[in-house]
């Protein structure tokens, strides 16, 4: 098993920090939340107190291109000391984040928040990988990795040139892991995300979905080796789009949900050796001439998928009692690989994912 | 690794026909989050504390946003312990096995580094065991408290650890020495203090160290790069934090002046304060595009270079609060702190230093005083806390 002291420790000082969730979720609720593949969030970090100056210090930089000048002729400064003064214990910073580890980032604040349970380690070889990070943060104190094939041979010579005896304690010789490879066996998934971006949709419920969306990658990924994910968006028509556009595309436009779901059909043919799951995000205010076309390729993508969420964001205040609505909930109780859930908050979230892990068969197996 | 192990030994060889010498060296190859882990925490297993979960967030998140990579990780302990990461090429390797033996060598041979305790990696295990039990005797919250204030008060006396007159009167050794600590308090006392210390000499000879390392990478790497190695090379140097660049440059320039012997003389018997404030020279500082910024002014002069380096190796922009004396007042002890400013360095009062006093508290567990002052001498300010701070008027 593998003991990863320093998540340990960062997760003693997040349970130190309040509302760093609260910062990442005014992030997800951006229109532009992807720019250029990163993500720009500000970093809240604890530091030991000690005193500071009261006023600005000087600072060594380095990367002067004048001399002696004031300020000017300068060009990029690395700033090689200083004290940064802050107004508090915790200090922020801003950073420019690759989107994927942001996601990884938030996933984890998300799954302790909505009381979500972690996954063992990806998918490999016949069945998952034996070894997985430790995740269970209450058995902090426990002793980091022992890899006792390695450095007890090494702890053996040690002793037997200095003391001349082949002893070795692994309590305390042993700290180093090595990762043993194993074959990979690939388990691979066809994930398609539709969302409705119609006029409706505002930025409160575009946080829950991603939010939502977060959760679905971090079980998938887990249970899968190779997930190939796809993206469109619609609204009287539908457009497949990259990730980082999915996560960057503004609302517009009435709902033709027909639109979105032949797109979606479209998406998976072709993709035979793979589980296929649809996610469908909409707040199910169709236009009440695409009910009977939506309807009748619901049944029919129905038979595609391995397993399909429907997803309603309707506005907390209004009922989910819409036609479309309707259709798609009696849809729902009739197959059983398909979930429909109200979106109006991150209770809504952890319905979905529970669904999720408890109707899928395959996802069940984790 | 096969293939790794060749120029290890080549590396070696070549090593030690220049006049390096060490303790054995073993490598490693680890995962870059084994790498991030051992550099947050200092040590492979060290005892958990959220400060070191704050390092571990600040350099992921440095590394994933792509601002840094951590190449390898080498521990001052015999034998010497070096982590590669998996991440490097051959070519990263080849160099940092060169980096990895010249800071061998300054492990081995620098005066400071030979005052260090070569086990450390087991000591400081112990002190988990230890620290482990206390938690489970006295409370997980308790003991977390009380090593968060002694690792405060540590990291803001640091700069009085070298300087055996100031060390009298520095707060954390002043506290080591009067404190009321029950015997779990002076448990926490004995093990901070001793990884304070052997932490310090890694802050005190970061120039050197760290320069002396990059120097070897040089010398060593003549017999292995081509032209386009060379220039990777020199891109991936350039783009080193400031101390391995002056470090560096310095040794060469050393060499250039009085020989390969003079550089090892230096790296035996210097730290940063004496290297920077004998060798740093105007025509190094031009060279090196450094300067020193105060508010949109930038000064190049060597002098005020070379005081800003001393400045931060002396005190660590940390402000130094000095014991002044104890005294004795019905049943009660008063703790008796001074600030003496310099110019331009003004305590900041009014959101850290009750925090900070709130640490000392803890540890002095009861009230203490705080006189200021000024730059000619004069008492400014007294500050009194006893749970809360108050300025006396």
């Amino acid at each position: 098993m593998k003991i990863n002291r320093g998540k340990i420790a960062l997760d003693e000082h997040d349970k130190l920090l309040e509302h760093s969730k609260g910062e990442l979720d005014k992030i997800v609720e951006e229109a532009k939340m992807v720019r250029d593949g990163k993500v720009t969030m500000r970093v809240k970090m604890l530091k030991l107190p000690t005193p500071v100056y009261g006023e600005e210090q000087p600072t060594l930089v380095r990367g002067i291109s004048g001399q002696g000048a004031k300020g000017q002729g300068t060009k990029i400064l690395e700033v090689l000391g200083g004290s940064k003064g802050g107004d508090e214990h915790a200090e922020y910073e801003m950073r420019n984040m690759d989107f994927d580890e942001f996601i990884k980032y938030y996933q984890k604040l998300l799954l302790n928040d909505l009381d979500l349970p972690y996954m063992k380690k990806k998918r490999q070889g016949h069945d998952f990988h034996d070894e997985f990070e430790l995740n269970d943060f209450s058995r902090d104190g426990m002793r980091c990795d022992l890899d006792l094939d390695m450095t007890i041979e090494q702890a053996y010579e040690r002793a037997f040139r200095e003391k001349k005896v082949v002893t070795a304690d692994p309590r305390i010789d042993g700290w180093y892991w090595e990762e043993k490879p194993t074959q990979e066996i690939q388990y691979k998934s066809l994930e398609i995300y539709v969302m409705d971006v119609s006029g409706s949709v505002t930025s409160s419920v575009l946080g829950l979905v991603r939010k939502m969306i977060f959760c679905l990658y971090y079980y998938l990924d887990h249970k899968y080796t190779k997930n190939e994910r796809k993206y469109i968006v619609f609204q009287d028509n539908a457009d497949v789009k990259s990730r980082d556009e999915f996560f960057s595309t503004e609302s517009k436009g009435g709902t033709h949900v027909s639109s979105g779901l032949k797109k979606a059909l479209e998406l998976a043919e072709g993709y035979n050796d793979y589980d296929k799951y649809l996610f469908f995000f909409s707040d199910f205010e169709n236009a009440s001439s695409d009910d009977e076309l939506a309807k009748k390729t619901l049944y029919t993508i129905a038979e595609s998928f391995t397993y399909m969420c429907m997803t309603n964001i309707c506005s907390p205040k209004s009922a989910d009692t819409t036609p479309f609505s309707t259709i798609t909930k009696e849809v729902a109780e009739k197959h059983s690989h398909i979930s429909y859930t109200v979106l109006h908050s991150e209770t809504g979230i952890r319905e979905a994912i529970i669904n999720l892990l408890t109707k899928d068969d395959r996802v069940k197996k984790i | 690794m096969t293939e790794l192990k060749k120029y290890e030994e080549r590396l070696l060889r070549d090593a030690e026909a220049l006049g390096l010498s060490f303790d054995d060296v073993l490598f490693k190859i680890a995962t870059p989050d084994e790498i991030r882990e051992i550099a947050a925490f200092g040590l492979p297993n060290r005892y958990l504390h959220w400060v070191f979960g704050a390092q571990y967030k600040n350099l992921d998140i440095m590394e994933k946003s792509g601002q840094m990579h951590i190449y390898e990780l080498v521990l001052n302990s015999v034998p010497v312990i070096a982590s590669l990461s998996r991440k490097n090429s051959q070519q990263e390797n080849i160099m940092v096995m060169a980096h990895v033996f010249g800071h061998a060598d300054v492990f081995h041979n620098n005066k400071e580094y030979k005052k260090t305790n070569k086990q450390m990696v087991h000591k400081a295990a112990d002190n988990v065991s230890q620290i482990e039990d206390l938690k489970r005797k006295h409370s997980k919250k308790t003991i977390d408290d009380y090593l968060t204030a002694l690792m405060s008060i540590a990291k803001a006396s640091m700069n009085t650890f070298q300087f055996p007159a100031k060390k009298k009167r520095s707060l954390f050794y002043q506290l080591y020495d009067v404190a009321p600590t029950e015997s779990h308090e002076k448990q926490l006392f004995d093990i901070v203090r001793e990884e304070s210390e052997y932490f310090d000499v890694v802050f005190r000879t970061q120039y050197l160290n760290e320069g002396w390392a990059q120097f070897m990478e040089l010398e060593l790497l003549g017999n292995y790069l081509s032209p386009n190695q060379w220039i990777d090379f020199a891109k991936s140097c350039s783009a080193r934090p400031g101390p391995y660049q002056i470090g560096q440059v310095i040794f060469s320039s050393i060499k250039k002046q009085h020989g390969f012997e003079k550089c090892l003389e230096v790296r035996a018997y210097y730290d940063d304060i004496a290297i920077v404030g004998e060798f740093l020279t105007q025509k190094l500082v031009n060279k090196l595009k450094l300067g020193v910024k105060f508010g949109e002014n930038i000064i190049t002069d060597v002098g005020v270079v070379i005081n800003e380096i001393l400045e931060e190796k002396k005190y660590q922009n940390i402000p130094s609060l000095i014991v002044e004396g104890i005294e004795k007042r019905l049943g009660s002890s008063r703790l008796l702190l001074a600030y003496h400013e310099r110019e331009g360095k003004k305590l900041e009062v009014d959101v850290k230093l009750p925090l900070y006093m709130q640490q000392v508290h803890l540890i002095w567990k009861h009230d203490i005083e705080l006189a200021i002052y000024d730059a000619q001498k004069k008492r400014s300010d007294i500050f009194i806390f006893d749970g809360t701070l108050r300025r006396m008027k």
